[in-house]
């Protein structure tokens, strides 16, 4: 059954209709709320504010027993709020893609992108195919940026030297008389060198790293003209050409990057390897069930048509396989489904519920949420912070009325099980996916992704190693496409587009994970315009049913193995780990819709979450 | 090794760069490292100011987080890191509309959130330059676009335009959104041999470095065959077409695209539109 917790049901067509009697209250549901963990032991407050090293503005509340080496309680707290849903309401559709963009500059082209997509959707306009191929290309690109990024700018100098020996001074003499297993293909002999190469601005693996995010930008730039905030992104196409000399100069990069999508995959395994052997409790690091979203990205050239009706089809051609798995099952690779099921709530959010339902039903005549997107008005309410009432900007996005993750591993996990993905590079079937990539000056290799028996942060940033060399191969594959275009005389990269009134949505992903702009166009104006992103997703306050969201319940789950006995001295490492691993991004997670104006409230009764 | 032919760390003297992010979107921080001429960790290496030895606060690049990140902000405010240039990415906000809660929160002290405009308070009497990265720290941006509940405003507009740093320097303005890495890391660099008593530091009327911004750009729309692409009325300045984007590679009008005028005081409202691609009727 596609939904379990949403009254939603399906008719022998596959048609989705609400059964008599049946609606989307939220009495209807009672997903399980985890039992909050209850210790003996003195507890005291870690607050993590700010929580550096991610992208954007966040804090994090906890209450950890040191005794136990336990978090009794966990709270992720979207610290900013700018109101850009507010600012595109009423605008020209058209002025979305350049102010949508601004939601994130980390993730600098994949809103632009996923917005044209939202207006060709609603005016049915298909870009021609090697404007797909362009876009493809600048996505694989940014990717790769992306994941290097955060694997040794952002997450990577949590696994350092200078983090190691700080927090963990035995596992760090460990580590110097550690062999590397895979030295011969990174080139560090014992884990000792290979984290000292971690160390910021300092260590070979972190400054290659920043060479690296170059190389992506670069090619995003050969295409976008400029990143972040892309200045040839258009629906229906693209604004720029895409000739042989760009072709060619793309080409030299993703050949240049062969070997070291080989080395960042053997480097990632060998620290999880080393972490896992020196204690098993690593393993239960950020770990949380394995219910996860995936939007795909990557498009088919001749396949992709932007309508919604057939959004199941031409999602099942993406590269990068659309699909929710709940509970480590695949349950739909469906766009339609992937978006039926999403709903926000804000009961512990900044903002105040809405009242009235926009749409009842998607354009394809199937029953909608009036907690979903394209119904939602978001109404700002900042207050006093309180773990009982509000405390974060963020809203929390619910599938199936359950907390998702997204990202590299979902990706991998989803397109892994749903086994649609065949190019000559990459092969994902029964729960694995394998990678080949060719010589340069190391042999070709073939890295695998295989599912995992846990999700937790060691198998989240493995997977995004893994994910650089699934984007870069991904390049290449769409590289040769464009040539095959190019050389049939297929040259154009766009279609005259108008925009029209109605309800569109893009689907495309940020390194992070599941992207979607929902978008209601009435009388040529932008009637509403939702943005929900990865971060969103995961950066999620408690639901109303009192189920934390994915940070928080990572972060719940997580043992205190920090060496330290001095409760002054304690870093919070492990609850740290779990964090960055998610690839947090908050620029992206808050803004709000069209919706009404701010209510500022009045001194309220003071449960202050500050304190 | 970078910067192997500097003199020794402990030989020089140290100067901060304390960077805070208020309400933007990191653009910029990416911006910058994606330098390339100078990188920005030849910057901090050493490789270009023969005297000064860098100390970077940064929230993305700091290694501590929470009480331990702060504290270096703390210090900073305390004088401790004196002299220090301060940086400022993104808008800041009106957070009196915000009732007892807060559009942004750096930490806080005493039990009480502090805001960006409260650093910003704490940070810019001391600095012996302020620096105001993007478009929305130098005219407000997009969070400042009509609309707006948040009452975002520029670093300037918090600060006052009388204002000076204790080295008598007006807010440095680099706006772009997001500005060229290039353009951000060349401007601290310049800033830097400015202070040491180098070079004489030419700002425009603006308050931008005069030789990063002296190209005029044409507003249009993207390229294509179908899109209107008649003269507008408007102009940005802007050295993107002379300069690419990263690694002299790439920039908006090289491969096509639209200039949107985002490095202009009024960006998004007065340009967005006048970029966006209309149909030839």
């Amino acid at each position: 059954m596609c939904f379990e917790q949403l009254p939603i049901r399906f008719d022998e067509d596959g048609r989705a209709y609400l059964p008599e009697g049946a609606d989307f209250s939220l009495s209807a549901t009672q997903p399980d709320a985890p039992e909050r963990r209850v210790t003996s032991g003195p507890t005291r407050d870690l607050d993590i504010d700010p929580v550096t090293r991610v992208a954007g503005a966040l804090a994090f509340h906890t209450e950890i027993d040191l005794s136990e080496r336990v978090v009794v309680d966990a709270r992720s707290i979207a610290v900013m709020f700018r109101g850009y849903e507010l600012i595109l309401r009423g605008r020209d559709p058209l002025e979305a893609i350049d102010i949508s963009s601004r939601a994130c500059g980390v993730c600098g082209g994949v809103h632009s992108t996923c917005s044209a997509m939202a207006l060709e959707m609603i005016s049915g306009v298909r870009p021609p195919p090697l404007a797909i191929v362009a876009r493809n290309l600048a996505e694989a690109a940014e990717l790769l940026y992306d994941h290097c990024l955060h694997l040794f700018l952002l997450a990577g100098p949590d696994y350092s030297e200078a983090m190691v020996r700080r927090t963990t001074p035995l596992l760090w003499k460990r580590a110097e008389r550690t062999a590397a297993a895979r030295a011969s293909t990174h080139g560090f002999v014992t884990m000792g060198e290979l984290m000292t190469a971690m160390n910021p601005l300092r260590g070979q693996l972190y400054l290659e790293a920043l060479e690296v995010t170059r190389h992506g930008r670069e090619v995003v730039s050969l295409i976008y003209g400029k990143y972040p905030h892309p200045s040839a992104v258009m629906p229906a196409g693209l604004g720029t050409s895409l000739d042989h000399s760009a072709l060619n100069q793309i080409l030299a990069r993703i050949v240049r990057l062969f070997d070291y999508a080989k080395r960042v995959a053997a480097v990632w395994k060998d620290i999880v390897e080393f972490f896992y052997e020196a204690d098993p409790r690593y393993r239960e690091v950020g770990v949380r069930r394995a219910n996860m979203i995936s939007t795909g990205i990557w498009d088919d050239p001749e396949g992709y048509d932007p309508s919604y009706d057939g959004a199941r089809d031409w999602g099942r051609l993406r590269m990068s396989t659309p699909g929710v798995v709940l509970d480590g099952r695949l349950r739909t690779t469906d766009l339609r489904r992937i978006n039926l099921g999403i709903e926000e709530f804000v009961t512990h959010s900044f903002y105040d519920d809405w009242d009235g339902t926009r749409l009842v039903e998607d354009p394809s005549g199937e029953p909608l949420s009036p907690y979903h997107p394209w119904n939602k008005q978001t109404i700002p309410r900042p207050e006093a912070t309180s773990w009982r009432e509000r405390y974060s900007w963020s809203t929390a996005p619910r599938w199936d009325r359950e907390p998702m993750e997204s990202g590299p591993l979902a990706r991998h996990w989803v397109t892994a099980r749903a086994g649609l993905v065949e190019t000559d590079f990459v092969r994902a079937s029964g729960g694995r996916i394998d990678i080949a990539i060719p010589a340069h000056h190391l042999p070709a290799m073939t890295l695998t992704w295989e599912q995992p028996p846990v999700v937790n942060a060691f198998e989240r940033n493995l997977a995004r190693a893994l994910h650089v060399g699934y984007c870069l191969m991904t390049a290449y594959h769409f590289l040769l496409r464009g040539f095959d275009y190019l050389r049939s005389g297929e040259t154009a990269m766009s279609v005259p587009f108008e925009v029209a009134d109605g309800v569109g949505v893009g689907f495309w992903e940020a390194g992070r994970g599941a992207l979607t702009h929902h978008c209601v166009i009435e009388d040529g104006r932008l009637a509403n315009y939702q943005i929900l992103t990865p971060s969103t997703w995961m950066a999620s306050p408690a639901d109303p049913w009192e189920v934390p969201g994915p940070y928080e319940e990572a972060v719940l789950a997580t043992p205190l193995l920090e060496e330290t006995a001095d409760p002054d001295s304690f870093q919070g490492i492990d609850i740290l780990r779990a964090i960055r691993s998610f690839d947090p991004c908050l620029p992206c997670a808050v803004h709000l819709t069209a919706g009404g104006s701010v209510k500022v409230l009045d001194a309220t009764t003071c449960r202050c979450g500050d304190d | 090794m970078l910067g192997a032919n500097a003199p020794a760390a402990e030989a020089r003297s140290r100067i901060g760069v304390v960077w805070l992010s208020g309400g933007g979107c990191e653009g910029c921080t990416m911006s910058v490292l994606g330098a390339t001429s100078p990188r920005l960790e030849e910057l901090l290496a050493g490789a270009l100011s023969q005297t000064q030895q860098i100390e970077l606060v940064h929230p993305v690049l700091a290694l501590e987080a929470g009480e331990a990140y702060l504290a270096r902000l703390q210090a900073a405010a305390a004088g401790e890191l004196d002299p220090f240039i301060f940086v400022l990415e993104g808008s800041l906000f009106d957070e009196s509309r915000a009732g007892q809660g807060w559009f942004s929160r750096i930490g806080h002290s005493a039990g009480r959130a502090l805001s960006a405009s409260d650093w910003v308070a704490l940070l810019a009497p001391r600095a012996a330059a302020v620096v105001a990265v993007g478009t929305c720290a130098a005219w407000g941006g997009v969070p400042a676009a009509s609309g707006n509940v948040t009452g975002a405003h520029s670093l300037e507009e918090a600060l006052g335009s009388g204002f000076r740093s204790t080295q008598d320097l007006p807010v440095i303005k680099l706006p772009g959104c997001a500005p060229l890495g290039d353009t951000v890391v060349e401007a601290l660099a310049y800033l830097l041999l400015h202070m040491e008593g180098t070079v004489p530091l030419e700002l425009d009327e603006l308050g931008r470095p005069r030789w990063l911004y002296r190209s005029r750009v044409q507003v249009v729309p993207a390229h294509a065959n179908w899109v209107e692409r008649g003269q507008t009325a408007a102009e940005a300045d802007c050295d993107v077409p002379s300069r690419g984007w990263i690694n002299r590679i790439g920039g908006c009008a090289a491969v096509g695209g639209a200039c949107n005028g985002c490095t202009m005081p009024n960006f998004p409202d007065a340009f967005v539109r006048l970029a966006s691609p209309r149909l030839v009727r």
